[in-house]
């Protein structure tokens, strides 16, 4: 390592998941010296995002032993502890192709002479480029057929020919690895869920974007179904009766009451509660397993809390209650980290970290790392990272996790949904969500499958009836219905949140938990304000970050527009990804810049200095268009 | 201190603004000035035609600037008879414009007008991307009743396809059923017969079992129980099915209404019935104080 980090902080971080840099942030913001550091090259632990390549990779690097990350012990002279344990692995990693490697020249001949019908066209067998180029044009072809729409079964020929060529293969796929955003935990938001809340109070909100659920489907009966869950939903469900209509509305609107009134023992199940109202069979499932997300066992009381906050959050933004951060839940880790380093928080990662000192009290005095011994007064670390010493048992439940790429959606439907789907499987609850490339997730013409759930010993066999059910294997199913699966990837991430992290570890140390079941952050939310509260407990926790322009450098008011000019361009830099919005906003800006030359040709009638606030307010306007053009689409 | 972040005060916003407005004045006050001084029968400066739309951009809602570019419209059109590509090109500008006013102010008269003017004018109008405006539009806000008027105009101009626009009212109608528009709009499609009464009479009564509060629905009823087609037996089986919504719903005062809607055109000179709608009145004076007399005088009617 060619340079030093400075030493001398209020606060270590050692880890960059959710609960990490939700604290990172929040000591930041109060005007503390904070450095978070990470042993990997990225962000996230495990809530990282990865894309199609190295994700494959990360079955590699995991089996790194930990020994060489940790090395035990690099001078004899320190007497120092050595981090990391085996909750930083995990238990489970593979990636599998379902798919041809490329196309075999036999193939492409074949759709081509489909596709052409007599016409023959003599192929170089090694020139792929050309291979490439003709089946561009082949699509145009079958485009044109169309068009001209000669005869229906020719139609029909060309459309299936169509589909064939929709077939990927991994060479396909492998081009645009790049598109594909994998997170190891993908969270959904509850719209008016605390996590949320902390989003817009905080003005955090603005380092990410969101995209509303589209809609939310249940596994019944062996079929895929809508979940009717808004007063729209319902209207539009044409599988229920109209009594039915009235009684699920019923229920969705009086469940506050229903809890008030209701005088049942403390341990009924849900499912006898809503049995006792005498609600149809299709409505139970609805508001057991989809609505309350709970399972046969849960008891009422705990299924009213689970269903009045999935309608509290309904009506807010789109149509279900959900939404999800573009580019995938690492987004929001780094959201966090970005307001952390606004406020002057340092971030290292790729840091060789050998362990912690404590002193003779047994606190914590300096963390080692590379050559240098960094001090602070407190230390947090993610729960993979906290020496073994500090648990009296490191032994974890398992979250089961299988993302799959899948050729069409669950429901095929005019429009592109991001849907989520609850599959009951026996006293589990499988989650499952569908990612279209409008969530800039996956490249178009593929979907994204995240299926999350309870583990028990391996991931495979966890989520082999659900994924057998919904999804297809190469030729073996030929239901043709199903999504057909092109590649897949099953892993199980340690579950630390039922873990003891507190009574053996020093005062001044704090552990953060990983992953867990909930649908949302609530509960890492929760984590991070107890243990920022614990080491700085009269402040205030994530007050509003000011936006750009209430910003004053200096005096004078004026140079305030110039900070804003300032960080804008820091926005474009720092997002080459998404500099898509800010291309068109600047295109927009210079068609402006035409419209105010214009204007300034009839100089005669503006002050120059006027012409020039003009044209800022002329500017935020185009801007403001161009937001409303965004939220239109 | 360096480096400390200083927040204006909302004081400072405020005089801020003002400042800001002040400006703003003075730029159109100018512009509408620099404008008017250009106007002439014959010909028409490009200058101030530019300076316009700056100023209907930021108020679409100033007519006489909208009148001033018909005027400029129309000599353009003059100006390039015999070439329709330039044309086309010149008004296919003025609508992406008008697009723009509408979308910063959506409920503006005078900007839709232009739009429908500016087309009527065009040689070549592209009518099927105005149904897709409108459908975009009405996604944002469902209640524009700006672009219930404008899709109606357009159909004037191309004529009515039913299977297109009833799809379109019902999937209105699907994103939210509360809303006069989508209901009324439906209601002008197309005379019903027996059969689409039947599906109209389903869907009715799928959005008032939803939500028997919502009055917008119960209007719709209304319509359709008044239709001549319809038949007796089919009065009968809804008679039946809003008891059943009642029994839910014994509260609702929007139910006991349709009872007596359909009570009222059934047994006419029924004596028996005559006591049981006496009784729905009563009850619906109790539900709804409000229109106390309105129920009297329906007894009242009835028993003349």
């Amino acid at each position: 390592m060619d340079y030093d980090l400075p030493t001398g902080f209020d606060l270590i971080i050692v880890g960059t998941g959710v609960v990490e840099s939700i604290i990172s942030a929040a000591a930041s913001r109060i005007g503390k010296r904070v450095l978070q550091v990470d042993t990997n090259n990225y962000y996230g632990g495990h809530w990282a995002s990865f894309n199609l390549e190295d994700i494959q990779n990360l079955k590699q690097e995991n089996n790194i032993d930990l020994g060489k990350q940790f090395p035990k012990n690099l001078s004899n002279e320190e007497d120092f502890i050595p981090l990391g344990n085996k909750l930083k692995c995990f238990p489970y990693f593979e990636t599998e192709w379902h798919i041809a490697e490329e196309d075999s020249i036999d193939v492409l001949k074949i759709k081509q002479e489909n596709l052409n019908g007599k016409e023959n066209v003599v192929l170089d067998e090694g020139d792929k480029s050309k291979l490439d180029n003709d089946k561009k044009e082949h699509d145009d072809c079958a485009d044109k057929e169309e068009d001209e729409s000669v005869v229906q079964g020719e139609i029909e020929e060309a459309k299936e020919v169509e589909q064939n060529l929709n077939v990927s293969t991994q060479e396909l796929l492998k081009k645009d690895y790049r598109k594909f955003v994998i997170d190891l935990c993908p969270k959904l938001h509850f719209a008016r869920g605390n996590f949320v809340e902390l989003l817009i109070s905080s003005n955090i909100a603005r380092y990410a974007e969101f995209r509303s659920v589209s809609r939310v489907l249940t596994w019944i009966n062996g079929n895929i179904e809508v979940v009717p869950c808004s007063r729209s939903d319902v209207f539009a469900n044409n599988k229920v009766s109209v009594v039915e209509k009235r009684m699920l509305m019923k229920l969705l609107t009086s469940i506050e009451e229903e809890e008030k009134s209701a005088t049942v023992p403390q341990n009924t199940t849900f499912k006898d509660f809503l049995k006792n109202k005498k609600l149809s069979s299709n409505i139970i499932h609805f508001v057991l397993y989809a609505l309350s997300m709970s399972n046969d066992e849960t008891i009422w009381l705990e299924g009213m809390k689970r269903t009045k906050r999935f309608l509290g959050s309904l009506g807010r933004f789109g149509k279900t209650p959900f939404l999800f951060s573009m580019y995938g839940s690492g987004e929001i880790t780094q959201a966090f980290c970005r307001l952390s380093a606004v406020f002057g928080g340092v971030f290292a990662l790729n840091q060789q970290l050998h362990g912690i000192v404590l002193n003779k009290e047994n606190r914590f005095e300096s963390l080692k790392c590379g050559k240098q011994n960094i001090t602070a007064s407190h230390i947090v670390m993610s729960v993979g990272a906290a020496p073994v010493s500090f648990f009296k048992n490191p032994t974890s439940s398992l979250i089961s996790r299988a993302v799959l790429i899948t050729d069409k959606s669950l429901m095929d439907s005019e429009q592109e949904h991001m849907t989520l789907l609850l599959y009951p499987a026996g006293n589990k609850l499988i989650t499952i969500l569908e990612l279209g490339h409008l969530t800039g997730t996956c490249p178009k013409n593929v979907f994204l499958i995240h299926i999350t759930t309870e583990g028990s010993s391996n991931p495979k066999e966890d989520l082999e009836g659900c994924v057998k059910n919904l999804f297809a294997f190469g030729e073996q199913d030929s239901n043709p219905r199903k999504p057909k699966v092109l590649w897949s990837s099953y892993f199980s991430i340690p579950n630390t949140n039922e873990l003891d992290l507190k009574s053996s570890v020093p005062s001044n140390v704090f552990l953060c938990p990983g992953p867990d079941l909930d649908l949302d952050y609530d509960f890492s939310l929760e984590k991070a304000r107890e243990i920022f509260l614990s080491i700085y407990p009269d402040a205030e926790f994530l007050p509003r970050a000011p936006d750009a322009d209430e910003i004053v450098i200096g005096e004078d008011p004026e140079t305030a527009t110039e900070v804003r000019a300032s960080n804008s361009n820091l926005d474009i830099s720092k997002d080459t990804e998404k500099s898509v919005e800010e291309e068109r906003a600047i295109e927009q800006s210079s068609e402006t810049e035409l419209a105010i030359e214009a204007r300034a040709s009839c100089s005669e009638l503006d002050t120059p200095s006027e012409t020039d606030n003009t044209t800022k307010d002329a500017l935020k306007e185009v801007e403001e268009c161009a937001e409303a053009k965004e939220n239109m689409q | 201190m360096h480096g400390r972040l200083k927040v204006r005060t909302t004081e400072e916003q405020r005089l801020l603004k003002e400042k800001e407005n002040q400006k703003k004045l003075v730029a159109y006050k100018q512009g509408m000035a620099f404008i008017l001084s250009t106007r002439k029968k014959d010909s028409y400066d490009p200058e101030a035609f530019a300076v316009s739309s700056q100023i209907l951009h930021a108020n679409p809602h100033i007519y006489t600037l909208w009148n001033y570019r018909k005027e400029s419209i129309l000599l353009e059109i003059e100006n390039y008879k015999d070439k329709e590509e330039e044309l086309v090109k010149f008004l296919e500008k003025e609508l992406d414009f008008t697009e723009q006013c509408i979308l910063s102010s959506p409920k503006c008269y005078s900007s839709w007008y232009h739009r429908y003017w500016v087309l009527k004018n065009h040689p070549v109008p592209n009518w099927e991307k105005e149904f897709k405006l409108c459908a975009k539009y009405l996604s944002v806000d469902d209640r524009n009743l700006h672009c219930w008027d404008y899709r109606r105009l357009i159909l004037n101009k191309t004529g009515l396809c039913l299977e297109k626009e009833l799809e379109f009212s019902t999937e209105r109608l699907n994103a939210n059923f509360s809303n006069y528009s989508s209901w009324h709009y439906r209601s002008t499609l197309r005379t019903l017969d027996v059969e689409s009464l039947e599906k109209e009479l389903n869907l009715v009564q799928s959005a008032v079992f939803t939500d028997p509060y919502d009055t917008s629905a119960w209007f719709y009823f209304r319509w359709i129980l008044n239709h001549k087609e319809i038949l007796e037996e089919k009065l009968q089986e809804v008679l039946e099915s809003l008891k059943q919504l009642e029994e839910l719903e014994p509260d609702c005062k929007c139910i006991l209404m349709a009872k007596c809607w359909i009570m009222d055109t059934l047994y006419v000179k029924d004596e028996d019935q005559k006591d049981d709608i006496n009784e729905f009145y009563q009850k619906l004076k109790q539900l709804d104080p409000l229109r106390k007399t309105r129920y009297e005088d329906a007894i009242k009617q009835k028993n003349s």
